[in-house]
Formats: C-alpha cells, structure tokens, sequence
C-alpha cells in the first residue's frame, strides 16, 4: 500500500515535461553504456613480449601483434620455483611469455593491462601405445597414432596413475606395472640436445583399450 | 404500315437470311478455319511419394568441447569441461596438472573437471572410441587468481 500511494505520489508530482527529460537521460545515459561496452571487453591474451617502453609494451599472440598499456594499478606475477611471486611492470622484459589479462579497445586495438603472468614454456603431452619397456634405463618407448616413436625417461619425481577402469578412478601406479601394449598420457619436458626424448612428469597410464 | 412494322419485318428478313446463310456456307467455313488443337493435361495418378531413403551417417568418430569457450577467463580454479562423441567412449580431459578420465554416455555426452594454472591453459579431451578409434579436440583457457 505504502508503496503503491508512493508511486502515485510521484507519477502525480512529476510533470509530463519532467518526465519526458528524464527518460531521454535515461537514454543517454543507456547509449553512452552500451557504447562503452561496445568499444571495451574483458580479454586475456597469451605471447611473447616483442618490445617495452616505460608505459607500455607489445606482445606477439599466434596471430598478431597487440599493444599493451599498463594501468597505476598492474599486476606482475610470476611462478619462481613453485612459488607465487609478484613482480612489478618493469620486471617484464623482451623474450617473455606472458599472459596479460586486461580490457581490451575494439577501436585502438589496445589492451589495458590491470593483471600480467609471467608464464614458462609449458610442458608436452604425447599420448600412444606402450611398444616397450626398459628396466634398466628406466625408459618407455612410446608410438603415437601418427606413427611417431618417443623414448620416455622415468623420473624419481614422476607421478604415475593407472585408470581403474570398474571403480571408474585413477590408482597409483608405478613404472612396473606399465606393459606394453597399454595407452598412456605423458607430460613431460623434452630433454635437451636429444629429439623425440621427453623427461616424464606424471604418466596416466589407460590400459589396453 | 407503321414503322414498327416495317423494322420487325426487316430484322425478321435479315435473321432468316443469315440463318439460311449459315445452313447452306457453314459446313465449308468450319472445314477452312484453321485447327485448333488444346495442349495434351495428364492428372496426376494416385502414386506413392517418394520416400527420402535414410542412409546411416559417415562412421566419423570425432569429439567436441562444448564447455568451456575458446580463450574464456574462467572465474574459479576447478573447470568444468563438456562435450559430445561416441557413446560409451573412455574420454581423456587433459589439463596443466591434472587429468580426468571419464566415460562419455548413452547420447555421447561427457563431462569432466581439471585444475587451472594461473595464465594461459591447453585444454585437450581426447577420446577412445570402438575398435581402437581415437579423436582429439584442444581449448585454451585463461585463469587468474587476482581479483578481475
């Protein structure tokens, strides 16, 4: 009741003229706002940083080059042996990979930067049929679908799981119980100056399916 | 003899005539017009319809990822991933420090969870269908912990 008499009050009180300025500021105010949503979105992007200067720098994605401005208020954040760390803008460098998390102008094709990561090139991930195992050099031979064989060297650090397959959950597992013929997913970093060797990080092993 | 009477007689004089006219030069009038032949109409007989023959669909086996879009920031830690591929096939969900390992169901349907490193994420789901058929399907992803 109380605000229905109020409303009542109100559409009596305003004057038709009144009303009619409000709306048309109301519409505005609407336009302005969808403009603005229109020209800026929140995005994310991912490459190396090509070029700095003191307010801005620029970064190479898989597609193009994006030019990134920095706010008052950025964050830098990179993982330094496992642990988070925060950096400040002038830590980023050329060379880096970074994630800038920002929003991004349509029109300037310019990302404002409010959060940037510091990333390390990710692992790999080969996925195959196990083809051998050496249990004296603690490796596995892989051969992907397409064909192509890797040598998989087992780590003391390496997780290795095995899908159970009726209690649908992974078990650990160990190198021992890998057999050949059996499908695993391995993430891992490629050993240096040694092609198609990937140094496991944790191994999924499938089973024969 | 009134007026009335000379225009009937004549109007009766002048239809006779042509009568008598069409009688005695109307047969050889038809034969010399030209013939006039209408276009052959065929009615549609009471046939069946044709029925659309339904052929069963290329045996493509693939897998798609529904959830989550390409290039997303994903607001939490824990992400849900989802798709379509084979029924019953052993669906691998691929991500920065974990894997799921799950069964897609009787309409194909599949749904998994991976943990999200800060910065840029590959997804991949890759799955295992019948008689050792394989599909891969890759997203990427962005998550950070910062308030954003």
């Amino acid at each position: 009741m109380l605000l229905m008499s109020a409303l009542t009050t109100v559409a009596f009180a305003a004057t038709p003229s009144a009303t009619n300025q409000k709306i048309e500021d109301l519409k505005d105010r609407l336009a302005t706002k969808v403009a603005e949503l229109r020209q800026t979105s929140r995005k994310a992007i991912y490459g190396t940083v090509k070029s700095t200067s003191i307010t801005s720098f620029v970064v190479e994605t898989k597609t193009k080059d994006i030019k990134i401005e920095q706010t008052d208020d950025i964050k830098v954040i990179q993982y330094l042996k496992d642990k988070r760390t925060a950096l400040t803008s002038e830590d980023i460098t050329k060379g880096d990979l970074v994630s800038v998390f920002g929003d991004y102008d349509t029109t300037l094709d310019l990302l404002k930067a409010t959060i940037v990561v510091i990333q390390s090139p990710g692992p790999e991930r080969i996925s195959g049929t196990v083809t051998a195992r050496d249990d004296k050099e603690y490796t596995l031979t892989i051969k992907n679908p397409q064909g192509v064989t890797y040598i998989v060297d087992i780590e003391k650090s390496t997780k290795t799981r095995m899908w159970n397959r009726e209690k649908k959950a992974q078990d650990k597992s160990g190198f021992s119980k890998i057999v050949a013929g059996n499908v695993v997913h391995i993430v891992g970093f490629p050993v240096p100056k040694k092609e198609l060797r990937i140094s496991a990080d944790r191994i999924l092993d499938l089973g024969t399916l | 003899m009134n007026k009335d009477a000379i225009l009937a007689t004549a109007i009766g004089l002048i239809l006779g005539l042509t009568i008598a006219g069409a009688f005695i030069f109307g047969p050889n009038l038809i034969k010399a017009l030209p013939k006039i032949t209408f276009p052959a109409i065929s009615l549609p007989k009471n046939t069946p319809k044709p029925v659309p023959q339904l052929t069963s669909p290329p045996n493509v086996f693939g897998v798609t990822i529904t959830a989550p879009l390409e290039d997303t920031i994903e607001p939490k830690k824990d992400v849900v991933v989802s798709g379509m591929t084979e029924r019953g096939a052993t669906v691998v969900i691929g991500g920065p420090t974990d894997d799921d390992v799950v069964s897609a169901g009787e309409n194909g349907a599949y749904a998994g969870k991976v943990t999200a490193s800060e910065g840029k994420n590959d997804i991949i789901v890759t799955a295992y269908g019948s008689e050792g058929k394989q599909a891969q399907s890759t997203v990427t992803i962005y998550y950070t912990e910062e308030e954003f």
